[in-house]
């Protein structure tokens, strides 16, 4: 589904690799990304979603071998940890955009966004502005927005971070709905435990670091 | 199609809470743009008007009259320079000629007159005058054609009546001109004078510039040079001339208007775009173009640019009389041909040129990367 071969990055060039050499493929189901602050985890999904480029390396998805862009509108998720809506726009009009920028046609779109709102159980905060909400419900409305286009690949960061256990239970309640056609793609970045028994997959990024100098650092 | 809608709306928007938040940018925009833009225009404007006044010149005087005014001073009548040397002119046109007396008349209510004095040989030119049957009569706007008025030359009364100048003689007499017949005032003609030759060319005559060569060899040959040569020509020299340093200001001045907005445009520009870089970044990672984002920036500025400077023309050509009265310039009466002409447009373009070049560094911090931005 989603695959990245041989991927190097360092965000300066005097500065150590963050990946190197990495490579993974990520079948259809729900990945979990562990590991230390810092370790590159984040830095892979932006990677993976085509926000930042790679030094060396491929990313492949399938059917999407060269038009990224196309990927980025039309079957890609995506998450930030921030809590990322935009600011002057109502959370039904953040919805509404960010689908008919993938080219979701008017139908569906209405459909999805009153699908999706409820799912999250953000019916009643539809009409309002990003900055009247708590941390948690902008989640939920980051994670409506990102399956508004019904995209085969979504990638979150940090997605249940800081939430207590009833927004969890919400957010992982939508993404099994979202990965259970056996057609689509989760990766999640993330510290939390709670997401564990959710996953198909969880990829140890800790492995990847030689843990004394990390720890080192972390010190 | 929608989307399109959209992502302008909420830009909009969002530059609209901006302006409202920071009302600061867009005062030190429009404040730059008042002070480039009038100084262009006033200047613009004031080169159009001295074109237009030689431009009037020329077409006043006539392309194909010439005026010759020599200066005779006692000191060449006691030399015996020829007094109408030049009179053999009257060979290649329509030739008016007079004196122009160092002596004032004073009438009785106290104004003035310049006089002149004609001789037989001036007849022909002032017929129209002449066909009265006064051989003394003031050319004079001030007075109502036909009253009898009273003048005093050298102690001596004549009685005479107020005629209206013609275009042609209005332009070689200033104010009331008193004209004497020659044999009345001898004694004032020992004084000096300036003897004034105005030809009107016959189409089969020499070109003007031909006859001016011929009086200024002359002129050469007596070794006397008290003559001034008054043409069209000499004008439209001028006016060439002058026409060609103005394109080439009009150059410079576009340049440095447009130098000036792109660079205190495109500073600004920055600033605003790093704190908009959040919203374009979110924006660029749903699909929206860097070009629509960069358009973003285009249209703020070219919506101040254009309105500050529309608007500003229009209220400088509405008070044009009071402001080129106070920098002590006359002021011309097609003001709308003045404003809304090339010149202007040449701003207008200019200042809109320097708000796309502005624009360059937006575009350039558009090519961030979207992940290095939102986290």
């Amino acid at each position: 589904m989603l695959s990245c071969q041989n991927i190097y990055y360092r965000y300066s060039r005097r500065a150590p690799w963050v990946l190197e050499d990495f490579s993974h493929d990520f079948a259809p189901g729900i990945h979990l990304i562990k590991g230390y602050s810092g370790c590159g985890k984040s830095t892979l999904l932006r990677i993976l979603g085509g926000y930042l480029k790679q030094q060396k390396g491929k990313v492949n998805v399938d059917g999407y071998r060269k038009n990224n862009t196309k990927f980025k509108k039309q079957d890609l998720g995506f998450v930030f940890q921030q809590l990322n809506l935009l600011p002057l726009a109502s959370v039904r009009r953040n919805l509404h955009l960010a689908a008919s920028l993938a080219g979701v046609s008017r139908q569906t779109r209405n459909e999805n966004v009153d699908k999706y709102l409820n799912r999250l159980g953000l019916q009643d905060f539809k009409k309002r502005l990003p900055k009247s909400m708590s941390g948690g419900q902008q989640q939920r409305a980051t994670i409506a927005r990102a399956l508004i286009k019904e995209p085969k690949v979504l990638l979150l960061d940090e997605p249940t971070s800081g939430l207590d256990d009833l927004n969890t239970e919400v957010i992982i309640k939508v993404l099994k709905e979202f990965v259970d056609d056996g057609n689509r793609v989760a990766i999640i970045c993330t510290h939390d435990s709670r997401l564990d028994p959710l996953a198909d997959d969880i990829l140890d990024f800790n492995r990847f670091l030689p843990m004394e100098g990390h720890l080192e650092t972390l010190a | 199609m929608i989307s399109s809608i959209l992502t302008a709306s909420y830009l909009w928007k969002d530059t609209w809470k901006r302006w409202l938040e920071q009302p600061g940018s867009i005062l030190a925009r429009s404040v730059v743009t008042i002070i480039m833009v009038s100084l262009s225009v006033l200047l613009l404007v004031g080169f159009r008007m001295q074109i237009e006044k030689l431009r009037f010149e020329v077409e006043k005087f006539g392309l194909d009259n010439l005026l010759v005014i020599e200066t005779v001073t006692p000191k060449d009548i006691a030399q015996g320079i020829p007094a109408d040397r030049f009179r053999s002119i009257k060979n290649w046109g329509n030739l008016f000629t007079a004196k122009k007396m160092i002596a004032y008349a004073r009438s009785s209510n106290g104004k003035n007159a310049s006089v002149v004095a004609y001789s037989d040989d001036d007849y022909r030119g002032l017929l129209p005058y002449l066909k009265y049957g006064h051989e003394v009569f003031v050319l004079t706007r001030s007075h109502p054609q036909g009253l009898v008025l009273d003048y005093d030359v050298d102690d001596q009364n004549f009685s005479c009546v107020a005629l209206e100048p013609e275009e042609k003689i209005s332009q070689l007499i200033q104010g009331d001109t008193l004209f004497i017949p020659i044999s009345y005032i001898p004694q004032i003609a020992n004084r000096g004078y300036s003897m004034i030759y105005y030809l009107e060319r016959n189409p089969d005559s020499p070109k003007i510039s031909e006859l001016t060569d011929a009086i200024q060899l002359v002129i050469r040959a007596d070794g006397n040079g008290k003559v001034d040569i008054k043409s069209a020509e000499a004008i439209k020299k001028r006016l060439n001339k002058l026409e060609s340093q103005q394109t080439a200001m009009r150059l410079w001045l576009a340049a440095i208007l447009g130098g000036a907005i792109a660079l205190i445009y495109g500073v600004l520009s920055v600033l605003e775009f790093r704190q908009s870089m959040y919203v374009s970044a979110l924006l660029k990672s749903f699909g929206v173009s860097r070009f629509m984002l960069g358009l973003r920036s285009i249209f703020e500025n070219i919506l101040i640019v254009n309105a500050v400077t529309i608007g500003l023309i229009y209220l400088l050509s509405l008070y044009h009389d009071t402001i080129f009265q106070a920098l002590r310039v006359k002021a011309t009466s097609d003001i709308d041909s003045l404003y809304w002409g090339q010149e202007t447009y040449w701003i207008i373009a200019a200042a809109n040129i320097g708000v796309l070049i502005s624009s360059t560094p937006v575009f350039w911090a558009l090519r961030k990367q979207v992940g290095s931005i939102l986290e």
